[in-house]
């Protein structure tokens, strides 16, 4: 006998993400996942975010397989951060976030980046209970990998390329990245920038507090 | 590995809708390509997840769904194996609808043991 019943496989996830969207917006704090290949930038975009933004108090949940130091890292410029390991997860679930949420004071946060372990694949399916999810690229990782990842190029609302000062050392065809990002993406705003010079990083910045101004409160 | 999160997720929502005092034989999922699943990595998540449970002998199917294109030029939607390949219009740019569904089908139950009904294995 066959019983239909069709239903999302990520339900109980996304009603622990809704609780925590709700927890976040009554809050009014904004909040972004984070997601990229390791190594492509992403607490390095973090540690100089919360740098030049001394105005915005920004908090920091952020994933790993293991090892405290990504947090580390960042609590030399928040007393908001939170390191999450999941052991053998390959990405943040929304229970992740509902239990680190418990460890941070969100009166005293006005942006809260999860930064995702380090993946492409994965983390993308999983509803957090962010107001957007961005995804990141390194010109290092290679031009290929929007049209290799398609999902986290559809479900960003901002993408970044970071590392661009190497540009001219690795073979980059920005053209090509660029046409792949418009085809499945095309009004997303793509922001090329470098944490090391510098370059690009106001479009970033100025990115995120448009956001913070039209979050949903 | 996100299979095995997924599997997991997928084990509570079937003993959630099996109906009392029936036994699952098989359990059918769709995904859609964005999701990126890999029917032997859920197989074997599967396999490693149900083993001593009552689902142990449930059958997993996955059945992946092709990709929806649609040409922005002229408006032709089909279904397609391919992400990147040309609309029959000529143009280059066909762009993906959806694709990111993951939903549990339909479970295939014994059937319920009714007043006559033979005990045992069927």
């Amino acid at each position: 006998m066959r019983v239909s019943v069709v239903q999302n496989v990520l339900k109980l996830n996304d009603e622990i993400a809704a609780m925590n969207r709700e927890a976040l917006r009554k809050a009014g704090v904004l909040a972004i996942d984070l997601i990229g290949a390791p190594g492509c930038g992403k607490t390095a975009l973090l540690e100089a975010t919360i740098q030049k933004l001394p105005q915005v108090r920004i908090g920091v949940i952020v994933g790993d397989l293991a090892t405290q130091r990504d947090a580390d890292r960042m609590a030399r410029w928040s007393d908001q951060v939170v390191q999450v390991n999941t052991g053998k997860g390959c990405h943040l679930e929304a229970n992740h976030v509902l239990e680190a949420l418990s460890h941070i004071d969100l009166a005293r946060v006005d942006i809260l980046f999860i930064e995702n372990v380090g993946n492409l694949i994965c983390p993308v399916g999983f509803d957090l209970g962010q107001d957007f999810k961005v995804g990141m690229f390194s010109v290092c990782g290679g031009d290929d990998k929007p049209a290799k990842h398609p999902y986290i190029v559809t479900e960003s609302a901002a993408l970044l390329l970071s590392k661009s000062d190497l540009l001219p050392y690795v073979p980059f065809r920005l053209e090509l990245f660029r046409e792949d990002v418009r085809r499945l993406n095309p009004h997303v705003p793509l922001l090329e920038f470098s944490t090391t010079t510098g370059e690009g990083f106001d479009a970033w910045l100025r990115w995120l507090c448009e956001r913070r101004a039209v979050a949903p409160r | 590995m996100h299979e095995l999160s997924i599997v997991q997720a997928l084990m509570d929502l079937v003993n959630q809708h099996t109906p009392p005092g029936v036994a699952v034989e098989a359990v059918t999922v769709e995904a859609g390509p964005m999701r990126s699943i890999d029917d032997g990595a859920m197989q074997l998540a599967w396999q490693s997840t149900v083993v001593d449970t009552a689902l142990a002998k449930a059958r997993l199917e996955v059945r992946l769904l092709p990709w929806r294109l649609q040409c922005p030029a002229c408006g032709l939607q089909w279904d397609s194996e391919e992400l990147f390949v040309a609309c029959a219009c000529g143009n280059a740019s066909p762009r993906p609808v959806g694709g990111n569904d993951l939903r549990l089908v339909s479970l295939d139950v014994s059937d319920p043991p009714g007043p006559q009904a033979h005990s045992g294995v069927g």
